[in-house]
């Protein structure tokens, strides 16, 4: 392992660490009341971590694209690799908004899955970027490969945000609890102080991992030249 | 006006081959009508609140049906090497898409005219005059969607190992955002909802509409070119 | 064989041959990522030259004539067709050239006439209808105008392709195996036509047949793993040699 993406893990590791533990014994406890008891609800405290799991997803699909452009403007081989790498983080975190929003369901509604415009909109992005290895995977020559990688990545970066326009065309309301709106964030204090803990360990957890992929896709890249290269000579 | 001229002639000569054979246009609109028989027999019981679900049954049976076409438009291309004879002459990528696109939304503009009416006597649903335009509208605002997205990924789909099974599963996530709005404008029409709202997701469509149209017009030279 | 070759190019360089050059290749290069599929070719064609060009597949031959097409980019090195850089004049290129490959080109479901009119359109021909008579006539088709495509024999096809690849009277036609799949009868059609437009004509063709690649050419190259294998005039060409290097590159026997 690289020595840069070595520091970025660790230090992405003790700021969730740190989050955990903001999260669980400083930011308030969520509470209701329900006649006259009081009942706590933990399940509120996976809100530090699905939330910046969601929003680093949209940092590595979005990153994807915009290197997926490059590509196409340059070709320059480095900059596919970058999409790849970062679509491929950012299917990860797409993968991982799913779970962790399932679980918050099943804990907060009671049910394992509800058609609720985000958790839908997830699944959709989800399907999507399936999509996008299924593509790559079907494409047998390498530069066809790149290119239609590189231009899915765009399509779908640019369908991200639109899907969540669409999400909340439908006059029912969400269910979905809203933190962020236009007016900025409905937080403060100690919540808001884990929430950016939590979020920045997630960012530099998340960089750490497309350093480590990027890492291995050049160094396969360079195994297979040197196979085929023994292979010619 | 070359270019124009280019357009219209990649436009005039695919009308040319399916008059010739009708055979995607057909296809389509038998498609179409048999989803419908399959949906009355499917969903039996909720077709008294059709009202609601109607706009979402219509567009279902719309977007799997413009798949059928989709797929066929390039397969025509591809199979005899027109598309390389195609890129081999001088005209411009992006009139290319337009070409294509544009008779790709003529069929499926065409198929809908026929299937829509099918739809109001099969479902026993009736709209008036003035909402009748409305609907038609949206129908055709989301053809412009449906066609843009649809002839950009089918181009990328038909060069790989898969072809045809491909462009599902990369057009249908994609179409998704426009799905919402068009069964939601069509859904609104239907039940008398409050013509703002309709108008929102119409919006919505044209705003799609326009953002896929400039992505394909931006990506098309890579998508058809190494 | 590598010094004979560098005499040639170096010869080439000196003194132009006296017909002006129609495509000059220079230093070419095409790699993906660390992938060469072609490295560092040179070559030059005078106008009215017929380079035959051998290969197995995969040696880059497709991708050396997509590149003269200008239907992909070079990596590395210049390319010139018709005086123009395939890269930066790609439309006035495509306005100039002409394919005939060994799919046909055509629509099935449209006739002859409406073939011609729709690359007609494309390549903006003028008088379009007056140069379809005149094709029509010259691949003896005039019979079989209104007629689709899908009709035709195997042979007729490839004689509309000519057409279809003439029509807005190339400069440089590339052919891609083109006698893949004729009947002797239809190759020898093809060829007598290929002889009425040989004089105005600079030819590329890739072909395994070696016996038409070699009638044919003014030049003969082969392409091994992306690099020149084997380039020579036909005046002065070494037939052993060049049977011996296509035993060893092409059938891969040593």
């Amino acid at each position: 392992m690289k020595k840069s993406s070595l520091i970025l893990a660790s230090a992405g590791a003790l700021l969730l660490m740190a989050g955990v533990y903001l999260a669980f014994f400083v930011a308030p406890d969520a509470v209701v009341r329900i006649d006259d008891r009081e009942l706590v609800r933990y399940s509120q405290k996976i809100f530090y971590f699905h939330v910046p799991v969601a929003e680093t997803s949209f940092v590595f699909l979005l990153l994807g694209g915009l290197f997926g452009a490059m590509y196409l403007g340059t070709r320059k081989r480095s900059y596919e690799q970058m999409s790849y790498a970062a679509v491929e983080v950012g299917f990860i975190f797409v993968l991982l908004v799913m779970i962790t929003g399932v679980l918050w369901t099943r804990a907060d509604w009671g049910v394992w899955w509800e058609w609720e415009p985000r958790l839908t909109t997830f699944l959709v992005l989800t399907l999507m970027y399936s999509g996008y290895f299924v593509l790559r995977s079907s494409v047998q020559e390498e530069s066809a490969k790149a290119r239609f990688g590189a231009i899915f990545s765009i399509i779908a970066a640019v369908n991200v945000p639109l899907t969540f326009v669409a999400g909340r065309l439908d006059s029912l309301k969400p269910v979905h609890p809203t933190v962020f709106t236009l007016q900025g964030a409905s937080m403060e204090g100690p919540m808001l102080a884990a929430f950016l803990v939590s979020m920045f360990g997630m960012l530099l957890f998340a960089t750490s991992l497309y350093i480590m992929r990027l890492d291995l896709l050049r160094a396969r890249e360079d195994i297979e030249y040197l196979k085929e290269e023994l292979e010619v000579g | 006006m070359a270019a124009g001229k280019q357009v219209f002639a990649i436009v005039k000569k695919d009308v040319l081959a399916e008059l010739r054979t009708k055979e995607m246009v057909i296809a389509m609109l038998l498609f179409v009508i048999l989803a419908m028989v399959v949906f009355s027999q499917a969903f039996g019981v909720i077709l008294n609140d059709l009202d609601r679900v109607g706009g979402g049954l219509l567009w279902v049976a719309f977007l799997f049906m413009s798949m059928l076409g989709l797929n066929r438009s390039f397969v025509h291309e591809k199979d005899e090497g027109c598309l390389e004879g195609l890129l081999m002459s001088p005209i411009d990528r992006p009139l290319i898409f337009f070409g294509k696109m544009l008779g790709n939304l003529l069929f499926l503009s065409i198929v809908e005219l026929f299937a829509v009416p099918i739809f109001f006597v099969l479902f026993r649903l009736e709209l008036g005059a003035s909402m009748a335009g409305i609907f038609l509208a949206t129908i055709f605002l989301s053809n412009v969607g449906i066609a843009s997205v649809g002839t950009l990924l089918s181009t990328i789909s038909i060069n790989t190992k898969t072809r045809d099974l491909m462009l599902p599963i990369l057009f249908l996530p994609v179409i998704i955002p426009l799905l919402i709005a068009a069964v939601s404008a069509t859904g609104g029409i239907m039940s008398g909802e409050e013509l703002t709202e309709v108008y929102r997701s119409m919006r919505f469509i044209a705003v799609y509409d326009i953002i896929f149209l400039l992505v394909a017009y931006a990506l098309y030279d890579y998508v058809i070119s190494e | 064989m590598p010094k004979q070759m560098a005499e040639l190019l170096k010869h080439e360089k000196q003194s132009p041959t006296g017909a002006q050059t129609e495509i000059e290749v220079a230093g070419l290069s095409k790699y993906f990522g660390k992938r060469k599929v072609l490295t560092k070719i040179s070559f030059e064609l005078e106008k009215g030259g017929f380079l035959s060009l051998f290969g197995p597949n995969g040696a880059g031959k497709t991708t050396l004539v997509k590149i003269l097409s200008t239907l992909v980019a070079p990596s590395e090195g210049t390319v010139s067709v018709a005086g123009l850089d395939p890269y930066k004049n790609s439309a006035a290129i495509r306005a100039k050239i002409g394919l005939i490959s060994h799919s046909p080109l055509l629509y099935l479901d449209l006739s002859a006439e409406e073939n011609l009119k729709f690359y007609g359109a494309m390549y903006g021909v003028d008088n379009l209808d007056a140069r379809i008579d005149e094709l029509l006539e010259q691949v003896e088709l005039d019979h079989r105008r209104y007629d689709l495509v899908r009709t035709f024999s195997k042979g007729m096809t490839q004689r509309l392709a000519i057409a279809r690849a003439l029509l807005h009277r190339p400069s440089v036609l590339f052919l891609d195996e083109p006698h893949t799949g004729l009947d002797p009868h239809a190759v020898d059609i093809f060829e007598s036509l290929l002889d009425t437009i040989r004089q105005d004509h600079t030819f590329v063709m890739i072909t395994h047949n070696i016996e038409r690649g070699l009638a044919l050419c003014s030049k003969a190259m082969i392409l091994y793993n992306g690099q020149i294998a084997f380039y020579q005039n036909k005046a002065d060409l070494d037939k052993d040699m060049f049977n011996e290097i296509y035993r060893q590159k092409v059938k891969g026997e040593h």
